[in-house]
């Protein structure tokens, strides 16, 4: 009875919502060492900790992807950019 | 597999009748106006269609700080649309310069002083998602995130070898009261 209820729980906690990937963790970090070098804020709140990629799973799946492609293209166009990711 | 805007947007047209909803935005592209985008932080759904397959479709955008957004091409999986590879750039100032392989590529000359993003979709290998609701498939060019600059913004959306056909151009997470118009009354434009 235990575990199914767990299991329902860890369900429902998979409809619900996700956790920012280590990817989207990286590409707002290379984002922020870009602002500070810049002088500027960028809008990058939906990928943020807290943001709408992670409203639901397959949003989040789809945002982990955009980030890996986008700090990819990051990397190649601005090769001096150090982009360090909070522990 | 992922269900991705589309889902969204079908739910949101399908599930609800009203005229404003909480959804994603659609939108049918006309090659001969540019679509002139309001505010760029609610995601979209731009259907198109290559008629000729020399068409330019152009799109329009003025964020008004830079802002960081997924973009991505698709095309629906269906006979006849297995060549069809539509490229799309972003083009503003801010952004790179293009390495003279990729200004060939361009549809267009550059705007003085811009620089661009080219996906020229054309990955050996596409990944195929599923839209669940309507049961759509479609070839992806896969997700992209990029610093789109503040200012005057212009998105390309070509068709490299002249193949016809539908296609989406999604980008955006948040979505917003969307008003949805004359859609219903155009669903041919959005189902296939």
């Amino acid at each position: 009875m235990r575990s199914m209820l767990l299991a329902a729980l860890a369900a429902l906690g998979g409809c619900l919502g996700a956790e920012q990937t280590e990817a989207c963790r990286a590409f707002v970090a290379c984002t922020r060492a870009l602002d500070t070098r810049d002088g500027q804020t960028t809008d990058a709140a939906r990928f943020e900790a807290d943001g709408a990629c992670w409203s639901g799973p397959v949003i989040a799946e789809l945002c982990d992807q955009a980030c890996t492609r986008g700090v990819e293209w990051l990397r190649e166009v601005e090769p001096d950019l150090v982009c360090e990711v909070a522990p | 597999m992922r269900s991705r805007w589309l889902l969204v947007l079908a739910l949101g047209l399908v599930l609800v009748p009203a005229a404003t909803v909480e959804a994603h935005a659609p939108a049918v592209l006309d090659p001969t106006e540019p679509y002139v985008v309001e505010d760029p932080a609610v995601s979209r759904a731009l259907y198109g269609t290559f008629v000729t397959g020399d068409e330019v479709f152009d799109i329009r955008l003025r964020p008004a700080t830079r802002i960081a957004l997924p973009f991505e091409m698709l095309v629906p999986r269906r006979d006849g649309l297995g060549a069809h590879r539509p490229a799309y750039a972003v083009v503003a100032p801010g952004l790179p310069p293009p390495s003279p392989e990729q200004a060939a590529r361009l549809p267009r000359p550059l705007p003085a002083g811009a620089g661009v993003f080219l996906d020229a979709n054309d990955a050996p290998d596409r990944a195929v998602v599923f839209e669940s609701f309507l049961r759509r498939v479609y070839w992806t060019s896969g997700p992209v995130a990029l610093l789109v600059p503040a200012g005057d913004v212009e998105l390309w959306i070509w068709s490299p070898d002249a193949t016809t056909g539908d296609f989406v151009l999604a980008f955006g997470v948040e979505e917003g009261g969307i008003d949805y118009g004359d859609v219903l009354g155009n669903w041919g434009e959005y189902a296939y």
